[in-house]
């Protein structure tokens, strides 16, 4: 390093252990928040208050009402729900379909390793993200979402786009673990190589899954709220945080300027990543003794 | 060299092929058609107008016409615009597209790299932190949240810049920062980090000990090496922008190619679809390959060229 820490290392030390610690709160706070809706006194689903339309935050709406009165206070923490589901789904997604991926590539042949990872470079290549986009069109207005399951393919849509990063992770640890000493152990003592990935480097791989999952979870959170944000995604009588500002950015205009639509549900979701982004930071510094950034 | 782009030209003819595939059966898959009005016409009439687009061949058939159709890059009309040529639409849209994406590439990149440098050259200073806090603010903020931001502040307060459209030099600024802080943030990010990196490398210790200052270090030395990170990522970085691409069009009313992709998905207009997903595969392939030829340049001795 050229210049030297010194002058700042005590409290910048300090700031590194608090934020995380921080972002864990604010996340809490959201899941609690978004498992409890249902009991929470908000306002009903589909009460509406032309009165009251796109009135200013006050006592009686915090974050001020929409175009149709609605309190936004309310559909921002059910937004929550939603936009917490998805996010969870789609990386539960991920996980299964990038770890299983990952550990078959990484703990078979050099072949069938070869013809898998080349499988997952044609995926990468590909502008997955219009695809998931045409996917998406196909599902609204069809069969599945007339008999409720829109809600359910969209969310296993989602993990389907960052599946990638996931099995190219977990194949190279796969690999550089079954090479371990422990390993060829357990190969001498007469373990089947099924066996060795299930009890030996499966367990192992666990922190190294962990630190990817910090990775896409804010990214796929996000891409909901950009489908939803285009119209594409998740569909009204639900709101999400990306549909929210989807109805903001519809009444924006310069005489009548409705900042709070725009600006709150936005920032809910700002904090969310923001939060996620950092714990998935402090652990991978902890995790990972060479990170320069520690 | 010659061995390294043929396999690379094959592999990105296979991708686009592909994604050609995927995307003609995926839309071919949805309920209703272009057709499909408010008022339903006569059945003899949607027969004949389906005809008239050979939509009522069996779906190999049509597949293969439209496969032959893109080879020649004659797609034919439009379904829902009907006067209109999809390559008219296409060539239309597409130069406002790169003009905003590419300047949006070029300018987070160069920012991205600057911020970068100033952030190692004083690591642990208040410019470190702020560069840090930039790049973890940039990759975290959704961008209609910037949008939103920028164009009640610049335009409706201000009035300074429009607030949509696509007239003026004017009316570029608003969108191109929007969609260059995401790169912004992601290439300052691997800069700082590449550059502290390689600062406590050998060749480095080196320079200083011959008296370089460390900014001419950190720039002449150690930005080569700590930028092969950045070009790796050009691909995605470029992924992600022609998707930011969509809702930016959508917010500031531009009439690039992702309004007509969005609007041609919800109804159905199959031709223009495929159009914009084939030339985003393609400008992505583009990007990579110079992001690869990019690495060879910067990093010779990998240049076994895979």
């Amino acid at each position: 390093m050229i210049a030297s820490l010194q002058p700042h290392k005590s409290r910048w030390r300090q700031t590194r252990k608090t934020l995380p610690v921080l972002s864990l709160a604010w996340l809490t706070l959201v899941v609690l928040i978004s498992i409890l809706t249902p009991a929470l006194p908000l306002e009903p689903i589909d009460s509406v208050d032309p009165e009251q339309a796109i009135s200013a935050p006050s006592i009686h709406h915090w974050f001020g009402t929409d175009v149709l009165g609605r309190d936004l206070f309310s559909r921002i923490l059910r937004g929550s729900r939603i936009s917490l589901a998805c996010a969870l789904a789609g990386a539960a997604t991920a996980l299964l379909v990038g770890v299983a991926w990952g550990l078959i590539a990484g703990g078979g042949s050099r072949q069938r390793d070869n013809v898998m990872m080349r499988f997952v470079d044609l995926v990468d290549s590909i502008p997955l993200v219009f695809l998931v986009i045409l996917v998406a069109s196909v599902v609204r207005g069809s069969v599945i979402e007339e008999s409720g399951g829109g809600l359910g393919v969209f969310f296993v849509i989602l993990g389907f786009v960052y599946w990638t990063p996931m099995a190219r992770v977990v194949r190279g640890e796969t690999i550089s673990l079954a090479n371990r000493e422990w390993a060829l152990a357990a190969t001498a003592l007469g373990s089947s190589p099924q066996r060795i990935l299930r009890k030996e480097i499966l367990p192992n791989l666990v922190p190294t899954i962990l630190v990817t999952l910090t990775l896409i979870i804010p990214r796929v959170l996000l891409f909901e709220a950009f489908l939803s944000f285009l119209g594409l995604g998740v569909q009204s009588p639900h709101v999400s945080w990306g549909t929210l500002a989807r109805d903001a950015f519809e009444v924006l205009n310069p005489v009548n300027t409705a900042w709070w639509l725009v600006l709150y549900p936005s920032l809910v979701l700002a904090m969310s990543l923001l939060a996620l982004n950092i714990i998935g930071d402090a652990l991978r510094s902890d995790l990972d003794p060479k990170d320069a950034t520690k | 060299m010659t061995p390294f782009l043929v396999r690379r030209f094959a592999s990105a003819t296979l991708t686009i092929w592909a994604v050609f595939t995927l995307s003609f059966f995926i839309i071919r898959s949805a309920p209703g058609g272009p057709f499909d009005l408010e008022r339903e016409p006569a059945p003899d009439i949607k027969a004949a107008i389906e005809a008239r687009y050979d939509l009522d061949l069996p779906l190999w058939k049509q597949y293969v016409q439209q496969g032959w159709l893109w080879l020649t890059l004659d797609p034919g009309p439009s379904l829902r615009q009907p006067d209109h040529d999809v390559a008219t639409i296409l060539s239309q849209g597409f130069p406002v597209s790169v003009l905003l994406g590419g300047w949006a590439l070029v300018t987070g990149i160069l920012a991205g790299l600057a911020l970068g440098i100033l952030s190692a050259w004083r690591p642990g200073s208040w410019i470190d932190r702020s560069v840090v806090l930039f790049a973890s603010l940039g990759i975290s903020l959704p961008m209609y949240l910037i949008a939103g931001l920028l164009i009640m502040t610049f335009s409706f307060h201000w009035k300074l810049l429009p607030p949509a459209g696509w007239t003026s030099l004017a009316s570029l600024v608003l969108p191109m920062t929007c969609l260059a802080l995401a790169p912004a943030a992601q290439v300052a990010r691997l800069t700082r980090s590449g550059l502290l990196e390689t600062s406590s490398e050998d060749f480095a210790r080196t320079a200083k000990a011959k008296g370089r200052s460390p900014l001419s270090i950190l720039i002449l030395h150690c930005l080569r090496p700590a930028s092969i990170p950045v070009a790796s990522t050009l691909g995605p970085t470029a992924a992600a922008l022609l998707t930011g691409s969509l809702v930016v069009e959508q917010i500031f009313a531009i009439p690039g190619i992702g309004m007509h992709f969005v609007q041609g998905a919800m109804n159905r207009d199959y031709p223009l679809v495929l159009g914009v997903v084939l030339l985003y595969t393609v400008l992505l392939q583009v990007l990579t390959l110079i992001g690869d030829l990019l690495i060879m340049w910067l990093d010779p001795r990998g240049s076994d060229m895979r």
